[in-house]
């Protein structure tokens, strides 16, 4: 047994052995999904072969990307919009002891209203289109950054302080080389949460405001009662969000925050 | 270089820590600071390097100054490189000319190659300490600072660091404070030792130490001459009294 497992750590490579036990998760996934379709019928849940299959026509046919890509815009754009506003604002809270606890409670407030009286709020203020979706996901991601933004410029450590003032460090220097990498530690789970938050918020939007994204697609095949339709995009949705994860998770490593 | 406090006192929190305190430093050399924990020996470093102003009194400084920290103090997000290069940066000097002037000085206290890239977690507790020392020699101060640097470090690491120091300080022309506990380190290393008693804390000795022990049993028996001298041993001895508000 023990001479198995080391034939095995030898001869596996590391990224295909580092990728089995999530793999085996999707694969556990596929099977309860299988599961479902067989004790609940293809009105409950489609089989996974059905969904396959239709993936398959509609990359075939072109139809797959279009609205892929507007979701994917829509979601970026709101995420990035959203970061920026929530970052640049806690990074002036942290500075600013009152204007931090007062947009605080802003946040608060912004934090506690639903996501969905956003989409119909937007909805009165743009109208149908893609702003509704992008306006969503941005004021639904801006108080999770900002309030990881505040919460990393207050736990700024005072001996780092000490450091900065002993060595006269200048003030532009010690935001950039002190602050905003204690800022990071916390920032970052946050940032990474909100990717997947501005995702959900995007099809939700999407779904109510008749886009032409994902969402918008998936209104029109519940519409048609197409359940096998339905679940394609939603894995099509869960694909671009995996795969977004994935570029923003190699993008945080490769920023120099090690330590 | 040049340090002259006259008169200072601090007060913290409306407590009296230091002083009225006389101290003067005129010419290269390693100052040990000595006194019980708690005594204000870290503050009295904190006004030196003018990190804390004085409550009163005043302090003058000619030359630039520098500090070791207890904790070395090193970012744990940047590498053993840029962490020494790190003074030489905040004086405004370029990231690549900081980074080989903080490379030969890391160089010069026994860190190279693979090691200036390893971020302060990957390193040993002796190379946390060469590191913060080569960050604050790198700005080529006149009055080098170290509040308690070793502490915590084994006895054949404090030997080669307490070796590096001595050869750094006369080799330099430095002069350096180093706050110690340990009687036998200021003896072994120091030209001048300091010790700091009392509530408020005010220097009760003020010992030069022209020649060195030649060797460690010397060294405990000029160190044990040394607290059993009564100025000294009466502050040892006696219990901090709460100077309250």
């Amino acid at each position: 047994m023990a001479v198995c497992r080391m034939m095995i750590s030898i001869s596996v490579p590391e990224p295909i052995r580092r990728a089995i036990f999530p793999a085996l998760g999707v694969l556990l996934l596929a099977l309860l999904w299988q599961l479902g379709f067989i004790l609940g019928g293809p009105f409950v849940l489609p089989a996974p072969l059905a969904v396959a299959r239709c993936l398959a026509r509609l990359a075939r046919t072109g139809a797959l990307w279009q609205p892929a890509l507007v979701t994917t815009g829509h979601v970026l754009a709101g995420y990035a919009l959203g970061s920026a506003a929530g970052l640049a604002l806690g990074l002036a809270g942290g500075l600013a002891r009152g204007l931090g606890a007062m947009l605080d409670s802003m946040s608060r407030l912004i934090l506690g209203v639903p996501h969905i009286i956003w989409v119909v709020l937007a909805l009165f203020w743009f109208g149908p289109v893609g702003e509704v979706v992008v306006f969503t996901a941005a004021i639904g991601i801006a108080p999770l950054v900002f309030a990881g933004a505040l919460a990393g410029m207050r736990a700024a450590q005072p001996e780092f302080d000490e450091l900065a003032a002993a060595f006269n460090l200048p003030r532009r220097q010690y935001f950039w080389e002190i602050r905003l990498p204690q800022v990071a530690v916390v920032l970052v789970p946050a940032l990474a949460t909100g990717l997947g938050l501005a995702w959900k918020i995007a099809l939700m939007a999407e779904i109510f405001s008749g886009s032409t994204g994902i969402g918008g697609q998936i209104a029109a095949m519940r519409a048609y009662l197409d359940t096998v339709g339905t679940m394609a995009w939603v894995v099509v949705a869960l694909g671009l969000l995996l795969l977004t994860d994935l570029l923003l998770a190699k993008l945080i490593a490769a920023l120099p925050l090690k330590g | 270089m040049k340090l002259c406090l006259r008169s200072v006192t601090v007060q913290l929190a409306g407590m009296s820590i230091l002083g009225p305190i006389d101290f003067d430093i005129a010419q290269p050399g390693l100052i040990a600071l000595m006194g019980p924990s708690g005594i204000g020996k870290s503050t009295l470093l904190r006004v030196i390097a003018g990190l804390i102003p004085p409550s009163a009194g005043q302090r003058q400084c000619k030359g630039k100054v520098a500090t070791v920290f207890q904790d070395a103090r090193l970012l744990p997000w940047q590498s053993a490189l840029d962490n020494a290069a790190f003074g030489l940066r905040a004086d405004g000097m370029a990231r690549q000319d900081a980074r080989q002037v903080a490379a030969a000085h890391l160089a010069r206290l026994g860190l190279c190659g693979d090691d200036l890239g390893k971020h302060p977690r990957a390193l040993s507790g002796g190379m946390r300490q060469r590191v913060a020392v080569a960050r604050a020699l790198a700005v080529e101060p006149a009055l080098l600072l170290l509040d308690e640097p070793f502490t915590g470090l084994d006895t054949t690491l404090r030997a080669s660091l307490h070796e590096m120091l001595r050869e750094i300080v006369a080799g330099q022309n430095l002069a350096a404070i180093l706050v110690t506990h340990d009687p036998v380190e200021a003896v072994t290393l120091a030209d001048r030792i300091v010790v700091l008693g009392g509530r408020p804390a005010d220097i009760v000795a003020d010992i030069p130490c022209p020649i060195r022990p030649n060797n460690v049993v010397e060294a405990y028996h000029v160190a044990a001459a040394l607290m059993q001298r009564p100025e000294i041993a009466r502050v040892f001895a006696a219990p901090l009294a709460y100077a309250g508000p």
